[in-house]
């Protein structure tokens, strides 16, 4: 509360500081810097991390980390094991270094393999339950937060409605509209055809739509009236 | 076909909404569709939550705390010295990546310690440079590594704690002032530029307003918010500080403070600067429809109707005024 009041202090006052120019200014965008240079710097730093630079090695891990993060508690829902998958992500980056051949960025090289990576967790994870076994929650189902119900128009937390799909929907639905992977990329990710991913993603969407709207509805009757008509029935 | 256009058109307002909730730019054309998408299926509004949170499942949540970046360096650095290295077999971790409710509990003392230990031994045999700030490393130049790496045995960033390193610039840092104190035209001192490149406060800018918007990416919105105030502080006059304000308005809105968004859109406009004014523009009607302020929004879409009749924003708003009359 004291922080995020302090933050909007200072945003004020920031504010205010942008002056007027009195003329026009040409904003060159700020991706200025060529792919290619960016890849070749890459490229350096790997080699030398490969080498056993230690400061290089450390480098890379800390520059991959929010993303390899991002895409661990997406995937992963609990805490705890988010956080063993990154670190699983991290150290696979790490442990394929000498492949990395510069010919994408490194952020989006090491994306890839996160996300594989952290595929195989939940995978290995599930193996390692006792078939039948009840009382251990799946990975993805949500704690007991309540921070993801983000208006009351959605009645559950959104990781809920997620776990109701089969696992391969889930993993697409994720991986699209949480982590931004392209139809093609999700493909090359699971080992599966673009049109099965569409499908997975078509099918996926439906299921969430109903299910949502199916309780929002129930939602609004119970309260004695209709959302959309704002209840004046 | 029906169902097939329907499906495409709802699929592209799925994807405008979760890059909503993350905070990142929508073009103006695809917030359009949208619109237009919402005008002829309301009930889509049902879902926008669920998509929301599905596009912020990456953010972290401050209700369950999980390990910070410094002790998941650490330990990573750990696993990778125990034997998990590049040229070793299979994992044989030391520190084990497994720890559930007790790791969790100690994750702020000794994870923190191992952490400084670690990296602090790591610094005493060659300095850890990293070259930005808090949030995460930025590629340094071949010059900035090689100049870090000369100064490994260095008395200057080894003084500094490694896992949280201070930005080390090519460009001198100005003073910031305070934020009690908001600075008038020119309070900052001119940069003097080390390097001789033409535009001293460019590159840095850049890489300020480049950091931010790759901790919107990585969902660290908070991080990327402070980032680009640190930007409008540092940088007040630079092209970088108007794309601060349209982003921060952005931000702000999403977060349901239209308060603060009305206010940077209101102090881009005040700029003079054009680039950005569409933008700002509407995202004043949107702030103000969020604040309640009716009559004032109605006026802002008429504004905005003067400056940018061919919008894509346009039809939708003159549809809005027509039914005000």
């Amino acid at each position: 509360m004291n922080a995020a009041s302090s933050t909007s202090t200072a945003e004020r006052a920031t504010a205010r500081v942008l002056v007027m120019p009195g003329r026009p200014q040409s904003e060159p965008h700020p991706d200025a810097v060529p792919a290619s240079v960016v890849a070749a710097e890459d490229l350096d730093l790997v080699r030398r991390a490969v080498e056993g630079d230690r400061r290089a090695m450390a480098w890379l891990v800390k520059r991959v980390m929010p993303r390899v993060r991002r895409i661990a508690r997406a995937l992963v829902r609990v805490a705890a094991d988010a956080d063993d998958a990154a670190q699983n992500a991290l150290v696979r980056i790490v442990r394929s270094l000498p492949s990395y051949r510069g010919r994408s960025r490194f952020e989006n090289w090491a994306k890839r393999i996160a996300v594989r990576a952290t595929l195989r967790y939940l995978e290995s994870e599930r193996r390692r339950r006792v078939p039948g076994e009840v009382g251990q929650p799946d990975e993805f189902a949500a704690e007991s937060s309540g921070r993801m119900k983000l208006r009351e128009a959605l009645p559950r937390d959104v990781r809920e409605y997620l776990t109701e799909l089969p696992e391969a929907q889930r993993t697409a639905i994720v991986l699209r509209y949480a982590l931004d992977h392209s139809i093609e990329e999700i493909a090359a990710l699971t080992d599966v055809s673009p049109n099965t991913v569409k499908g997975r993603l078509r099918l996926g969407t439906k299921a969430l739509r109903k299910s949502v709207r199916r309780e929002i509805g129930i939602g609004a009757r119970g309260q004695g009236g209709s959302r959309r008509d704002g209840g004046t029935s | 076909m029906t169902g097939a256009r329907e499906r495409r058109q709802h699929t592209r307002w799925v994807e405008g909404t979760v890059k909503r909730a993350r905070g990142e730019t929508v073009e103006a054309s695809h917030e359009a569709a949208m619109e237009a998408y919402e005008w002829e299926h309301p009930d889509v509004r049902d879902e926008e939550s669920m998509w929301e949170g599905i596009g912020r499942l990456g953010e972290s949540d401050p209700e369950n705390p999980s390990m910070d970046d410094d002790a998941m360096l650490a330990a990573v650095m750990g696993r990778l010295d125990a034997g998990e290295g590049l040229h070793e077999g299979p994992a044989q971790s030391g520190v084990r990546p497994r720890r559930r409710a007790g790791l969790l509990a100690l994750v702020g003392t000794v994870g923190l310690a191992a952490a400084a230990a670690i990296v602090l031994s790591w610094v005493g045999a060659g300095g850890l440079t990293l070259i930005e700030g808090r949030d995460g490393p930025r590629v340094g130049s071949k010059a900035e590594m090689s100049a870090q790496t000369e100064r490994t045995s260095g008395q200057l960033e080894e003084a500094e704690p490694p896992v949280v390193p201070q930005r080390r610039v090519v460009v001198p840092e100005q003073t910031a002032p305070p934020p009690e104190a908001p600075p008038v035209v020119d309070v900052e001192p001119e940069a003097k530029p080390v390097s001789p490149r033409p535009t001293p406060r460019g590159p840095d800018a850049e890489a300020m307003l480049g950091e931010a918007q790759g901790q919107l990416a990585s969902g660290e919105t908070g991080a990327a918010i402070e980032t680009y105030l640190r930007l409008l502080r540092k940088h007040p006059r630079s092209p970088q500080a108007s794309t601060a304000l349209i982003s921060l308005g952005r931000l702000r809105l999403r977060q349901g403070r239209a308060d603060l968004a009305l206010e940077h859109y209101d102090r881009y406009l005040a700029s003079g600067r054009t680039r950005l004014a569409e933008d700002a523009r509407y995202g004043r009607i949107r702030a103000l429809d969020a604040l309640g302020r009716d009559r004032e929004a109605d006026a802002a879409a008429q504004a905005f109707m003067a400056h940018h009749p061919t919008s894509v924003h346009a039809p939708r708003l003159r549809r809005r005024l027509a039914t005000e009359r």
